[in-house]
């Protein structure tokens, strides 16, 4: 049992920042996201002889993530929010750029940061977890299908719209198309 | 609205097409505008969600051990329950009660001064009011914490109370259980009045060593600082001396050479 505990918690070092920021991205709160992601792993553990190896074991945690952010979002029945905080630390920001970033670049980075938080903060439950699960975790249409119980084209809608939604929301706050200079 | 299906948009954004299905989105891109406006403003919106990243947060949860699935819990015989739950009450006002301190420390003018939340003390605006008082700048003056240990002592005289005035519960409870309660309030109380005064004898040591360590210091620092400008002074005056004996020198020389 003292082996399988150490291989466990090799897992949870590897997978911790990927579920918690699942976690966070899905309800927009910081605490609470570390909460969900403790559970994740305390749940995964007791729950560990009945994974088979059906599915892979990232998958299986995702999921596990994905029902207690709605069990939260029920809960406290209300939506996430975006925390991103109101000022910006110059200094702070000043050791978060590449050399080659002056600090105005910096903080319209952090700026576009917030405007996006804030975008989809606004969108329902099922298409930002739709695009935070193909952005962000690299998942295919199909592995997003088995995991949300759905058929595949509904997953491509979800995005579609999405991505829709957060692209308006980002043009009436006023943010370029290339505004990453790209 | 777009000519093409929005799956096939997200299916070339994300690039899962097959190879005839890009092939085909490709060349209807090349001669349609709007589906090219459309699949460029959502790329650009892909860069954007790019900037969207959690805070660090510190990882520091591990499994650290299992308990046993089988683990029973012994049920409790109730003739027992209200000498545990006063028990329980005790408990949580003896926690309270040891959690009630208040250390001021300040350095000024007038050296070293520490003050404790149970002693009088210079400042103190509030006398015996048992109610709270701050001070201009929002400290909390040890009025405060004596009013809090009367409260304790209210709470610990009606736990008591309510303890003598309880009927008899069920044909086990009898006179002795009774007694049980009441001598248990009293230990308590005499717990909580002895680590009180534990407590600040513990801490009037320590800081009456901390001060004593401090001044002494001080002295030391006082001599180090006097034994330095002494020296600095005695090697100034030296200075000063052999300048003065070079500049004599200097003017003898030149007074004998003008003659």
């Amino acid at each position: 049992m003292g082996g399988d505990l150490d291989s466990f918690n090799q897992l949870v070092l590897r997978w911790e920042r990927p579920i918690y920021a699942l976690a966070y991205r899905v309800i927009g709160r910081e605490e609470d996201a570390r909460d969900v992601a403790q559970e994740t792993f305390l749940r995964a553990f007791r729950a560990l002889s009945g994974f088979k190896g059906q599915a892979k074991f990232s998958s299986w945690l995702y999921r596990i993530t994905l029902n207690l952010c709605r069990d939260w979002i029920r809960k406290e029945r209300r939506t996430p929010v975006s925390q991103a905080p109101e000022g910006i630390d110059i200094i702070e920001l000043a050791g978060e750029g590449t050399p080659a970033e002056s600090i105005e670049q910096l903080v319209g980075r952090k700026q576009l940061g917030r405007a996006v938080s804030k975008a989809m903060a606004m969108l329902p439950e099922e298409q930002r977890t739709a695009i935070i699960l193909k952005e962000y975790h690299g998942l295919t249409f199909q592995e997003i299908a088995d995991m949300l119980d759905c058929p595949l084209s509904t997953v491509k809608t979800r995005l579609y719209q999405g991505l829709s939604v957060v692209r308006k929301q980002l043009e009436e706050a006023g943010v370029k198309p290339d505004s990453l200079g790209k | 609205m777009t000519c093409e299906s929005r799956e096939l948009i997200v299916g070339y954004l994300y690039d899962e097409l097959t190879d005839s299905e890009r092939r085909s989105f490709d060349a209807h891109l090349s001669v349609c505008d709007e589906c090219r406006g459309e699949v460029a403003g959502l790329k650009a919106t892909r860069s954007h969600l790019s900037l969207w990243a959690p805070p660090e947060p510190e990882f520091a949860f591990r499994i650290v051990s299992e308990q046993a699935p089988d683990a029973k819990v012994l049920p409790m015989r109730s003739r027992w329950k209200p000498a545990l739950g006063l028990a329980a009450a005790a408990v949580l006002v003896l926690a309270a009660a040891t959690a009630i301190a208040n250390l001021e420390v300040r350095y000024d003018a007038r050296g070293l001064v520490v003050r404790t939340g149970w002693a009088r003390g210079d400042g103190a605006t509030a006398q015996n009011t048992g109610q709270d008082s701050r001070a201009a700048n929002g400290a909390i003056q040890p009025a405060s914490f004596r009013s809090e240990f009367q409260a304790l002592e209210r709470r610990l005289r009606d736990l008591e109370i309510s303890a003598a005035a309880r009927p008899s519960a069920g044909s086990l409870q009898t006179a002795s259980a009774r007694m049980d309660d009441a001598e248990m309030l009293r230990r308590v109380r005499q717990i909580v009045g002895d680590a009180e005064s534990r407590q600040q004898i513990v801490v009037a040591e320590r800081l009456l060593e901390v001060m004593r360590d401090f001044d002494r210091q001080r002295q030391v620092d006082l001599a180090a600082i006097e034994r330095g400008l002494g020296t600095y002074q005695g090697l100034t005056n030296a200075e000063i001396a052999q300048q003065r004996d070079m500049l004599n020198q200097l003017y003898r020389v030149a007074a004998r050479q003008e003659k």
